[in-house]
């Protein structure tokens, strides 16, 4: 289907008829300052007339002189957090007739979400995911139920953040997989270019009233994608990145960056491809046993413990193991980059520590 | 992804940390395994841990573990009597490549709770000893009574064929066995270096000194194999623990061959 | 008597000119030790350094209030004794057969004689002697981390 334009009734019946189907509304939405996905039900609880501002180490929200739903960038939450949330039940058991019965945590009721406003760096976080989580060998249970019944309402990005850099590693601006409708904010909380990437989508539009896209609004949206481009705060080459960082292990730069890095593992909780986990058991009072999952982080010291020591006891050893595995290895373990140049890191490093700044060291680029 | 029930039917004490346990799963019978693999063993609302299948992989109706309690999980196991019940999935990991040993000779250095990996490939071995040449076990432990396997070290002794050598690292004059380092012994056993193949399991250390060893001797560095240690969590790739450079170790299986690792192991905390 | 048959394990051995055997031949002795049998004791004067051809030996060193400690054993082809090529020429350890073993012994004070007088034969002597105790002091360094869980001796 062409694309099409709606306007901002349009987006609120997009959103009703979408809450109508039984889905549950993630959408960005403000909460203690910053812009985070979260339960919505309408446009009315989008951050109107809200942007931010990112650096290294700095986040701020601010309002903005129109009236744009849309125009800020990744912040603190991503879908990650509703798709592949910090705690998981993994399984129940029971001691019963001299056994243990283990029953798998089902998750045939969870909700079927639908995620507003995804831009396309995090729709290139979410395929990572997927390759990683619903593997041949084995599949993660709650991801796969949750995944499976996600509607995509993705967002192209007309403005860049000063920490983006999804251009450089060919995720962005533009979303072009992943989603089942993409928006483009093409007058700021009034007008939207509307395009289809499934077939549930374009039903999904053809039931709400909308107007053909003509020339002029399909030149906009390249407009506003090429000025994100030119926006983008951050760039990153990736060139020979993966036997880069491999083959210097011993680069004196870790040593720097091992001095400033706290290892409090904020990089890794933002990062939307981030997926380390660890488990939880517990027993509850009338006797039944849980096993649930957890995030982890490879910055902290138990993540690598064996009896008695942990095999990355040094902060410089944590965070050439995290930057090694997302930019390095992750293409040997799954065939692709493990970053997204979303710029979270980088924004939400309490010391400001730069994931490009650190590559661009790497590679001699930087003094 | 969910543990199969395992009922305890017999337990001894091996040294006095460490228990070899017998399980049986009544309701799906037996576990077959390639020697070199582990199970991950859940206890009751403790947790979780990876742990070498140490039975022999021809009588599979058993499940045969060898645990050294050091921590809330294995001391848990340790702890059980016959009769209670455990949950274990698996079996995880590739095993030993004994396809690559077949015509060869072949030597087993190992140390510590190493041995238990090694057990199924010691039984195995023996059980069809015609496709391999000379067959050694060079086995290290901290004093003569951390040695595990006590009976089946004095079968393989008398056998003809496999030459067992044990040492230890401090030992009163009542000691019969040698004292010192693994690789002292390479030379006491006989084997033809480019022809060889040998199966590794200990401390990182002792693994790494063992290979340049043998490869210094002319073994080629793509016939030594190493079991590597790593935390584990999920054993399926989910949970990034195991990590060891561009290898999940529970997916690639922990036995890599040193030709693989020698890069790697020469860099401190990766 | 004769080395040959010595000749393909012990690394004192291979390598060495026909006249060095030729004189090793000249001052050894082949001994036999029962199992238990003390081969010679801390602070003895080293008159003699061995070559094992079978069997096992222990270094031990005494604990005095308690029972001696082994602490490293030595097998076929390997050398026992350093002590004698450097003065005071005392042994440091105790050595003692684990099991009934064959030995050759050497005469200590000959051997150094002629070391003095031919410089090929001392080289190839001290060389022997030097790379044995570098092999063994590798170990004893990986030993000392003490790498194997477990109880006290
Ligand atoms: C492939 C594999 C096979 C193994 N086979 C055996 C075996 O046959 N017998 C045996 O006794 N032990 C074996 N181990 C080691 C055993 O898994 C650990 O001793 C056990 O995980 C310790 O857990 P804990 O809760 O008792 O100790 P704690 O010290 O309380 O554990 C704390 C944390 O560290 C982790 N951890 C601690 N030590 C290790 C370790 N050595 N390896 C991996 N994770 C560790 C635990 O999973 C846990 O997360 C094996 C390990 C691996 C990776
Ligand atoms: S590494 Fe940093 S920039 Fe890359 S995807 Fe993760 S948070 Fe975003
Ligand atoms: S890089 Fe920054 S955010 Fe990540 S662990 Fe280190 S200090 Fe924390
Ligand atoms: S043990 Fe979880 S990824 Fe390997």
């Amino acid at each position: 289907m062409a694309a099409r334009v709606i306007d901002s009734s349009g987006l609120e019946s997009l959103l009703t008829a979408l809450r109508r189907s039984g889905y549950d509304l993630i959408g960005p939405t403000v909460r203690d300052q910053a812009i985070v996905y979260d339960h919505v039900s309408g446009t009315d609880d989008l951050p109107r007339g809200i942007t931010d501002t990112q650096e290294a180490g700095h986040y701020r929200i601010e309002e903005r002189s129109d009236e744009s739903l849309f125009g800020f960038n990744a912040g603190p939450s991503s879908p990650k957090d509703h798709l592949y949330p910090s705690h998981d039940e993994l399984f129940s058991a029971r001691r019963e007739d001299g056994r243990i019965r283990f029953t798998a945590t089902v998750h045939p009721n969870s909700p079927r979400f639908a995620f507003i406003g995804v831009r396309a760096c995090e729709l290139a976080a979410i395929a990572i995911q997927d390759r990683v989580l619903l593997g041949t060998e084995a599949v993660d249970l709650g991801y796969s139920s949750r995944r499976a019944g996600a509607f995509m309402v993705a967002v192209n990005c007309v403005e860049a953040g000063g920490t983006c850099f999804c251009d450089s590693m060919g995720t962005g601006p533009r979303a072009t997989e992943g989603f089942d409708l993409v928006l483009t904010e093409v007058t700021p909380g009034a007008e939207y270019v509307i395009e289809t990437g499934t077939s549930r989508g374009a039903q999904l539009l053809a039931s709400i009233e909308s107007l053909p896209a003509g020339p002029a609004e399909e030149q906009r949206v390249e407009c506003g994608i090429s000025n994100a481009v030119r926006q983008m705060g951050r760039r990153m080459e990736t060139d020979g990145l993966q036997a880069l960082l491999v083959d210097n292990p011993e680069h004196p730069r870790w040593d720097q960056v091992g001095d400033r890095c706290l290892t409090c593992g904020n990089c890794t909780m933002a990062c939307p491809t981030c997926f380390c986990s660890t488990t939880e058991d517990r027993v509850t009072l009338d006797g039944e046993a849980l096993r649930s999952r957890r995030w982890d982080s490879c910055f902290g010291l138990d993540f690598s413990s064996l009896h008695g020591h942990s095999v990355r006891a040094s902060a410089r050893s944590r965070y050439r193991q995290w930057l090694t595995h997302k930019l390095g290895t992750w293409h040997d373990q799954f065939g692709m980059s493990g970053c997204v140049g979303c710029g979270r890191c980088i924004t939400w490093c309490p010391v400001g520590i730069d994931i490009t700044e650190e590559v661009a060291a790497m590679r001699g680029q930087v003094s | 992804m969910l543990p199969r029930s395992f009922r305890l039917t017999a337990k001894s004490q091996e040294t006095p940390d460490t228990f070899t346990l017998v399980f049986e799963d009544p309701e799906h019978g037996e576990v077959r395994f390639r020697p070199g693999q582990f199970m991950m063993i859940y206890v009751f609302g403790v947790g979780e841990v990876p742990i070498s299948i140490a039975g022999n992989p021809h009588k599979t109706h058993d499940l045969i573990l060898t645990v050294r309690g050091v921590g809330a999980v294995t001391n848990a196991i340790c702890a059980l009597d016959p009769g209670m019940v455990v949950g274990a999935r698996g079996p995880y990991g590739s095993g030993w490549p004994l396809a690559a040993a077949k015509g060869r000779d072949l030597i087993i250095v190992t140390g510590g709770i190493g041995i238990a990996p090694l057990r199924p490939a010691i039984i195995e071995t023996l059980s069809r000893r015609d496709d391999f040449r000379d067959l050694s076990l060079i086995y290290g432990a901290r004093t003569p009574t951390d040695l595990l396997y006590k009976d089946d070290l004095l079968g393989w002794e008398s056998s003809a064929d496999i030459d067992v050598e044990v040492t230890v690292d401090r030992a009163s004059s009542e000691w019969w066995g040698d004292v010192g380092l693994v690789t002292r012994l390479l030379p006491r056993v006989r084997f033809n270096p480019p022809n060889t193949a040998a199966f590794v399991c200990g401390p990182e250390v002792m693994m790494r000194v063992v290979a340049r060893d043998l490869t210094a001797r002319g073994v080629p560095t793509q016939n030594v194999y190493l079991s590597l240690e790593r935390n584990m969590k999920c054993a399926v790739g989910f949970c990034g623990h195991c990590q060891f450079g561009r290898d999940f170790l529970c997916r690639t299986g922990p036995i890599r061959s040193f030709h693989d690792l020698a890069e790697r192991m020469r860099v401190d905390e990766i | 008597m004769s080395l040959q048959s010595l000749q393909e394990t012990a690394p004192l051995l291979t390598a060495m000119s026909i006249d060095g055997i030729e004189f090793l031949e000249s001052v050894a002795t082949e001994i036999q030790f029962p199992k238990g049998a003390l081969i010679f004791d801390e602070d003895q004067t080293a008159g003699a350094f061995y070559l094992i051809a079978n069997g096992k030996i222990g270094l031990e060193v005494s604990m005095l209030a308690r029972e001696a400690h082994l602490i490293e054993t030595l097998g076929p082809g390997e050398l026992l004794g350093v002590s004698w090529l450097f003065p005071p020429y005392r042994w440091s350890w105790r050595a003692r057969a684990m099991v009934a073993t064959d030995v050759v012994a050497f005469d200590a004070e000959k051997t150094r004689r002629q070391c003095d007088k031919d410089p090929d034969f001392a080289l190839h002597i001290y060389r022997t002697v030097a790379e044995e105790a570098v092999q063994r002091l590798h170990a004893t360094r990986i030993r000392v981390l003490d790498l194997f869980p477990g109880s006290e001796s």
